[in-house]
């Protein structure tokens, strides 16, 4: 059955499709800072506008990926194939998961493996010094961020049964509710976006709202309830 | 109408199954057998509870109450789950990938049975459902009639021992149709049983040894095909002129008889063979050119039994 996801992730434009926009947008912001040129010699920009245009569009792919893997079931009215293959739901869901996790991961290394090298090309046309590990850092946290809100992404197209929807409803709440949630006195710290952001911030040694293993509990129990949600409605409703 | 069987022999039984939508049952109370090896259809009009049915048994709904049985294990425990990846369906409207190719729709299908991408077994299905030269195209460019053997080729590519097809015809060019009946009918030679659903009864009646009628849910007629689709009657022709002379002799005999424009008379002769009409109408001096039993079809048969009882709660 792992097998079977691992083909549709190979056969299907969509991670294809999501991984070339992604580097595209990265490589013309690249294309912009050099044909521009940033003010003033040996300016960090060089490397610092590839990499905060690879930290926005990386969330919304891992986005765009994790809503795919069952959206993608769902869109296509393929899930009644997918349940005679493998008829325990519970095991479908977990498969999925594995396969959303696995994706995410793949696609948030891809990004930022060639985002770096990008940045260090760029930093040495620009005569700047690059600051590798600094530059790590801040990937490796970006990308634990997006794989964070792709697995979210993952549980709300499980739970609404539409890759659009589950879509939609992550970005809006990722772009948008979620920081009017964080000025929630008290539990507004407590928000996906808030305590995923205190998890990439122990990565760079940043000041965090919540301590890592609040932060790791708190995404946990939002993952944990929107998952759970989706899985017990897939389990126990009949499948159209 | 029913006819009982031995139950060794069922892969898949319904026993007092009821499904419910709501207030309204889509499945009532329904109980039948398919036999091993056979190729059975399962006919009903429109909202009788076809696609339900074939829902329930491939555990992509639950019932409400009784009990569905799928190669010996019980709906809701792991057996039944081992036992629907026995089956290979193709329910409603085919259920493809769209962006990727029809090849690849079968990889996927195969992986998920530990099926190699270079398993002969794919070429194979290909070949029979008659896409190898289209195995490289996208089947979002595919027509319903493709669709319907992509969908038909998922079925059969792991060569499972039920195979559940829901209208499976539709859409598909009368070449099509034909080489679909014989590909159902070969089945059973194959080691597989069929369930097929069609509105298509003509299709039906040619391709299937069984059938199983329901209406509102609940079954009315269950059998063999040949029991159900039953002799009623004689067809005869007469020579010229004689027709008044055939028509009063079956009278005096108590045979209500119809005469007909295109010179056929029908007689009602319940279990009179056709040699006693025979020799009563050469008693009469009338010697038929032609003499066959006529047979009721299944659409008759069909109609008669759907439309009997409406009406009733």
């Amino acid at each position: 059955m792992f097998a079977a996801e691992l083909l549709k992730i190979r056969s299907m434009p969509a991670p294809r499709l999501t991984l070339i926009i992604t580097l595209a947008l990265v490589v013309v912001s690249a294309v912009i800072v050099v044909v521009i040129g940033p003010e003033g010699s040996a300016s960090k920009a060089y490397y610092e506008v590839p990499d905060l245009v690879a930290q926005v569009i990386i969330a919304i792919g891992a986005i765009v990926l994790g809503a795919w893997i069952f959206g993608l079931e769902f869109s296509s009215k393929t899930l009644r194939l997918a349940a005679t293959v493998q008829p325990s739901r519970q095991q479908l869901v977990l498969v999925k998961l594995l396969s959303a996790v696995l994706l995410l991961i793949a696609y948030v290394v891809g990004v930022m493996a060639i985002t770096l090298l990008l940045e260090a090309i760029l930093a040495s046309v620009g005569s700047v010094a690059f600051p590798f590990g600094q530059q790590l850092d801040n990937a490796l946290s970006a990308g634990v961020e997006a794989l964070l809100w792709g697995v979210f992404a993952f549980g709300l197209a499980l739970l609404f049964r539409s890759y659009t929807a589950g879509l939609v409803a992550t970005l809006v709440l990722a772009l948008g509710v979620d920081t009017g949630l964080q000025q929630i006195p008290t539990v507004g710290k407590y928000s996906l976006g808030s305590a995923a952001s205190s998890v990439g911030d122990a990565i760079t040694g940043d000041a965090a709202t919540l301590a890592l293993g609040v932060a790791l509990l708190a995404v946990a129990a939002w993952l944990i309830v929107v998952i759970g949600a989706g899985a017990a409605r897939f389990i126990t409703r009949d499948l159209k | 109408m029913s006819t009982l069987r031995p139950v060794a022999s069922s892969v898949l039984s319904f026993d007092s199954v009821t499904k419910s939508y709501g207030s309204r049952n889509a499945v009532d109370g329904l109980g039948f057998e398919v036999s091993e090896r056979s190729v059975t259809g399962l006919l009903g009009a429109n909202g009788a509870g076809k696609s339900t049915t074939m829902k329930l048994l491939l555990g992509l709904a639950a019932p409400n109450s009784g009990q569905i049985e799928l190669f010996g294990a019980r709906q809701g425990t792991a057996a039944f789950v081992d036992a629907v990846r026995r089956t290979g369906s193709h329910i409603e409207l085919p259920a493809l990938y769209e962006r990727a190719t029809a090849r690849q729709n079968i990889e996927i299908q195969c992986a998920g049975f530990g099926i190699g991408r270079r398993d002969p077994k794919i070429d194979a299905v290909l070949e029979t459902v008659g896409l190898s030269s289209r195995s490289s195209d996208k089947v979002k460019s595919f027509s319903l009639g493709m669709r319907q053997r992509m969908s038909l080729a998922l079925a059969l590519v792991h060569e499972p021992e039920l195979v559940v097809l829901d209208e499976p015809i539709n859409g598909l060019d009368p070449e099509g149709v034909v080489e679909m009946r014989e590909l159902i009918r070969s089945l059973p030679a194959r080691g597989m049983t069929a369930l097929v659903s069609s509105h298509v009864l003509d299709e039906i009646e040619r391709t299937v040894d069984e059938i199983v009628i329901i209406r509102e849910g609940k079954l009315i007629a269950e059998g063999p095909i040949a029991s159900i689709i039953t002799t009623s009657g004689i067809v005869l022709r007469v020579p010229a002129g004689n027709g008044d002379a055939a028509l009063a002799a079956l009278s005096a005999a108590g045979v209500t008889a119809t005469a007909f424009e295109n010179g056929e008379i029908r007689a009602e002769t319940g279990d009179q063979p056709g040699s006693v009409i025979a020799k009563l109408l050469a008693d009469a001096g009338v010697y038929p050119d032609e003499l066959r039993p006529q047979t009721a079809d299944l659409e008759s048969v069909f109609l008669d039994l759907t439309a009997s009882g409406e009406g009733e709660s």
